[in-house]
């Protein structure tokens, strides 16, 4: 479900007045208007939840509008004044948030997108020493095939008392413990669907 | 958490043990800080370090890693000897009150019904006694000598304050300060909180190690209570979402247990073994039979049930058991969802070469993990000749390795549930960078590929695909908004989603209800057309009204998002009032009954309308078949928490002649260090500068120059003793590897008075790995693949190493 900007602050205007105002307990807009050119202007202020420690403490993201999809388009990340566990506080990691996304270049100062972000899917062929860039309609044939040939090899339909077990061991499913939970609920659906037997995350470890 | 994060602002006393706090979940210190200004409230900290809790603590306690059986035993011993319990909440909402067969028996370290041979018990040797009409026997007096509390009284008076001192190295003034700080929770009017971490569980005895936890917090009426119970502080930001989810062998969504071949081989029989007869968990066939209808909508859930894999009766799959299987070759192929196992993973090396023997491996993160280029160059490296478990170079590792780029956590929307199970909502604030992908679109892409692949099959064992129920919209991202109804659950109508269901008491056992998880429906419970307002993990409302007058607002925020269970922030509620019903202290009152019905600040974790003076009206643990708190349980190890030493111990176990756990399997019985070798204890540990392995933190060059080398942090008198400056290289050694790190010699470790002799123990971050801006040894080279006896959570924590210069 997308949601535009206008769609989320009119929906939520409806039951919190508006989301820059109520939310970041101030109006943003209105300073925006006001002092033309300010750094404020045309920035997108988004709620999010920091996606490291399991306190869940509320950050916002705040991006320029209209920011070309391919660059740099954040301003900052900070502390969310209004979620009730953390009032605006962040730790070292959340608040450096932004740097998951988006780098100051040692050499030249320049935002850019963090270096170490890989951007392309890669494929290590067995017995080789390099990465090799594929495209991702490459890659979802290859692991979808992987995924048959190795369930059709191994899969056990009945076992030696003719149980039904619809079971395969020969695959694996780990993680993860920082994906959402609507992810979660496909990827419980998928793995069980496939027969897995070994699905482990970090909870366990 | 039983709790959550702004409660902790209630409590009178905080008992931090197995957690650096401060250092790891920082924010809990805005509300700590809150409790001891406003309510004077103690914070206490136990840790074999002096960390940065300990610096904000008022009360620091030192205890060797993997003892805290034998400190928490000591504490339940001078609680119940001297009667420091809280009495009326131990005899109505704790089975101390229920007489024990007399089939239970405990001698030295093993209770009855243990085979040693399988390393097995047979725990219905410790079952209860039954009166005539199916319900428990009870003494209300609690002084049957076969009832818990004496039994309880009887098997912890060994756990005298001087053998636990000796035990532990705690120092004895230190042990009573603690001691009488916390059991002053157990007045009728105050509250203690427990906050724990992975220094509790990633033990041999780690499931043990918690329950002792709780059975403290029953003895001294904690659980229930605002400012109380027992808070696992989770590490990732939707671990509890994830386990919720059961993306682990053992359960299916919402708990319910996965089946077993002979155990489970049919619905039917799974629904009778898996029912209990009393409890909440009677309702347990309407969630199996709803989460079949989620996954094959157009079938019966009697037949889908055999689609479910079922696994082999017995068989371990956990983390440890898996890796086993997977270096034998067992396992051909493996898709990892953001893990990094050859950094996280215990016993790393043999992780490492256990990857080797796929023939596949998919592994999708934001960053190039150690664990996708396990077979480079980079990830040969050692810094010794030591090398057990034969690591080759890549031209001999045949495995394929795919590797797909997700993008970050706020490149895309959807919901994360924190440690107080609040699942709140993130909003997309920037777009993927790349090609870079979300989770979502990478599972619904690969799932649409393999079930076009299975799409002319008419083979039955392909049904559990072909028969797949997988309709998330149009396009190539799934629709959030059909995938968060689902969650919620709704309404079959001609084997199509119909309207959604109010909460989890509205799900059917025939079949004419779909839900994805149980205890999360109740999420999305109308339909107005409008997601935002719809979908209650959107809700920014941040106000903590007062309901009633007489009673202040206790920090519940019930409008600002949504929590699992139907949206109630502390469970087990009940325990908040006296058996009557009125609040223990009336300014921290959860719930209350008002003559007709409970009403609160938060949702009754009990029957609406149940009178406390009638029947049922104070079975206050309602998800329990008992219907109240067990102290006395079911582990695999015992009824009750007994200390055994780690697998890797400087002493033999002083408390009886068992040193390790009896109902522990151990894997690798050749690589079991002993003190000739290594007589350092050795564990492990986080910086708040980085998370988890590591590939999340040295990627980011703030966080990589503010916590920039791997360190093993070591008391000045073992330094002294081996030579080694602060600042200096190191190697620490283990019967599975070594890593070179640089020493951090500080006053915060001690050695440690075990039995009359001093033993030394380190502390290695494990953060590290060979990839990113900060790049480092990882830690996890060092750990043992041995687990607890019934989690198989790795035993992390306590083992034995030796350290030298470089």
């Amino acid at each position: 479900m997308k949601v535009t900007r206008r769609q989320f602050l009119k929906v939520t205007g409806a039951t919190v007045a508006s989301f820059a105002v109520i939310d970041l307990g101030f109006d943003m807009t209105a300073t925006a208007s006001e002092v033309q050119g300010m750094r404020t202007k045309g920035v997108k202020p988004l709620p999010t939840i920091c996606p490291f420690c399991g306190a869940g403490c509320g950050l916002v993201v705040f991006s320029k509008e209209g920011a070309p999809a391919d660059g740099p388009q954040l301003l900052s990340v900070q502390g969310d004044p209004d979620n009730p566990i953390n009032r605006g506080g962040a730790c070292s990691k959340g608040s450096a948030l932004m740097n998951i996304r988006e780098i100051y270049s040692p050499e030249t100062g320049e935002q850019e997108i963090n270096p170490e972000r890989r951007t392309k899917p890669l494929f290590r062929e067995g017995g080789t020493t390099k990465w090799v860039e594929k495209d991702w309609d490459w890659m979802f044939e290859e692991i979808a095939n992987r995924f048959k040939q190795t369930r059709d090899e191994y899969f056990e339909h009945k076992d030696e008392n003719g149980i039904i077990v619809n079971r395969c061991e020969a695959l694996a499913s780990m993680g993860g413990a920082a994906l959402d939970n609507e992810e979660l609920q496909l990827i419980a659906k998928l793995s069980r669907a496939l027969g897995m037997t070994y699905i482990e995350h970090q909870a366990r470890i | 958490m039983t709790n959550h994060w702004v409660d902790l602002k209630n409590t009178d006393c905080a008992l931090i043990i197995g957690s650096n706090a401060a250092e790891n979940h920082p924010i809990s210190f805005k509300w700590l800080t809150q409790a001891r200004e406003k309510r004077g409230a103690k914070i206490i900290n136990v840790d074999p370090r002096f960390t940065r809790t300990s610096a904000r603590a008022d009360i620091y306690a030192p205890l060797r890693s993997g003892t805290d059986i034998a400190f928490i035993g000591g504490m339940m011993n001078y609680i119940l000897q001297n009667k420091r319990y809280h009495e009326e909440y131990v005899r109505w909402y704790t089975n101390a009150t229920f007489i024990v067969k007399d089939t239970y028996g405990f001698d030295d370290g093993i209770f009855s019904g243990y085979d040693p041979e399988k390393r097995k018990y047979d725990g219905a040797k410790w079952a209860f006694e039954m009166n005539e009409d199916g319900t428990y026997m009870k003494d209300m007096t609690m002084e049957d000598p076969r009832c818990v509390l004496q039994i309880m009284k009887k098997h912890y008076e060994r756990y005298d304050i001087e053998l636990v001192c000796r035990i532990t190295g705690t120092p004895k003034n230190k042990y009573m300060e603690v001691i009488e700080a916390y059991a002053a929770t157990g007045a009728p009017d105050k509250v203690g909180t427990i906050m724990y971490a992975m220094g509790t569980t990633q033990h041999t005895v780690g499931t043990e190690n918690v329950r002792s936890y709780a059975i403290l917090q029953l003895l001294l009426g904690n659980i229930g209570r605002a400012g109380g119970g027992v808070n696992a502080l989770r590490g990732e930001s939707n671990v509890q979402g994830s386990t919720d989810w059961a993306l682990l062998y053992h359960i299916l969504p919402g708990y319910l247990n996965t089946p077993e071949a002979k155990k489970h081989p049919d619905y039917a029989t799974y629904n009778a073994v898996e029912t209990p007869k009393t409890g909440y968990w009677v309702n347990k066939p309407k969630f199996l039979s709803s989460l079949l209808k989620c996954y094959w909508m157009e079938d019966d859930p009697a037949k889908s049930y055999d689609y479910l894999p079922k696994r082999i009766d017995g068989k371990n799959y956990a983390h440890i058991a898996m890796f086993e299987d997977m270096y034998k070759g067992i396992i051909k192929g493996m898709i990892i969802w953001g893990s990094n196992p050859i950094v996280g993973g215990p016993n790393a090396n043999k992780e490492q070469k256990a990857l080797a023997n796929l023939e596949w491996l998919v592994a999708i993160d934001l960053w190039q993990t150690e664990t996708s280029e396990f077979w480079s160059y980079k990830a040969l490296e050692r810094p010794t000749d030591k090398d057990e478990y034969d690591i080759k170079p890549p031209e001999e590792i045949k495995t394929d390795v795919y590797f797909l780029p997700a993008c970050g956590s706020y490149e895309k929307e959807g919901s994360v549930s924190n440690s107080g199970r609040w699942m709140q909502f993130r909003w997309k604030a920037a777009d993927p960078v790349g090609e870079s992908k979300a989770d979502l679109e990478i599972v619904h892409k690969l799932a649409l590929k393999i079930k076009e692949l299975y799409a002319g099959s008419s083979r039955v064992e392909d049904e559990p695909i072909t028969r797949l129920t997988w309709e998330y919209g149009h396009g190539d991202h799934p629709d959030i908004d059909i995938i968060a109804r689902e969650i919620n659950g709704f309404t079959v109508v001609d084997g199509k989603p119909g309207p959604q269901v109010a909460n989890f008491t509205k799900l059917m056992d025939d079949g004419t209800t779909a839900c994805g998880n149980w205890i999360y429906s109740g999420v999305y419970p109308a339909d107005t057309g409008n997601p935002d307002v719809d979908y209650l993990a959107r809700r920014r409302i941040n106000t903590d009204d007062q309901v009633d007058p007489n009673y202040p607002p206790i920090g519940s925020y019930s409008q600002w998002s949504w929590c699992w269970p139907v949206n109630r922030r502390i469970i087990y509620n009940r325990c908040s009032s006296t058996p009557e019903g009125v609040p223990w202290d009336p300014n921290r009152a959860s719930i209350w009954w008002a003559g007709e019905e409970w009403k609160g600040n938060d949702i009754p974790d009990f029957g609406k309308t149940t009178d406390p003076n009638g029947p049922g009206g104070r079975n206050a643990f309602i998800m329990r078949p008992e219907l109240v708190g067990c102290m006395y349980s079911k582990c695999n190890e015992g009824p009750l928490p007994e200390h055994y030493e780690p697998w890797e111990s400087p002493i033999k176990n002083l408390l009886n002649n068992q040193d390790l756990n009896p109902a522990v399997t151990v894997f690798e019985p050749d690589k079991q260090g002993t003190t000739d070798k290594y007589p350092i204890i050795g564990t492990t540990y986080r910086v708040s500068e980085h998370w988890q392995s590591g590939i999340m933190t040295r990627t980011q060059p703030w966080l990589a120059e503010l916590m920039p080398n791997c360190f093993v942090e070591m008391s000045e008198e073992l330094a002294k003793d081996r030579d080694i400056k602060n600042g200096s290289e190191v190697i620490i050694s283990t019967t599975r590897g070594d890593i070179k790190a640089l020493a951090c010699v500080t006053k915060r470790f001690k050695p440690f008075l075990i039995d009359g002799n001093y033993v030394h123990q380190v502390g290695v971050l494990w953060h590290f790995g060979f990839n990113g801006y900060a790049p480092g040894e990882p830690a996890n080279r060092l750990t043992p693949h041995v687990g607890d006896a019934n989690t198989t959570i790795p035993e992390y924590k306590a083992w034995l190493c030796d350290v030298r210069r470089a």
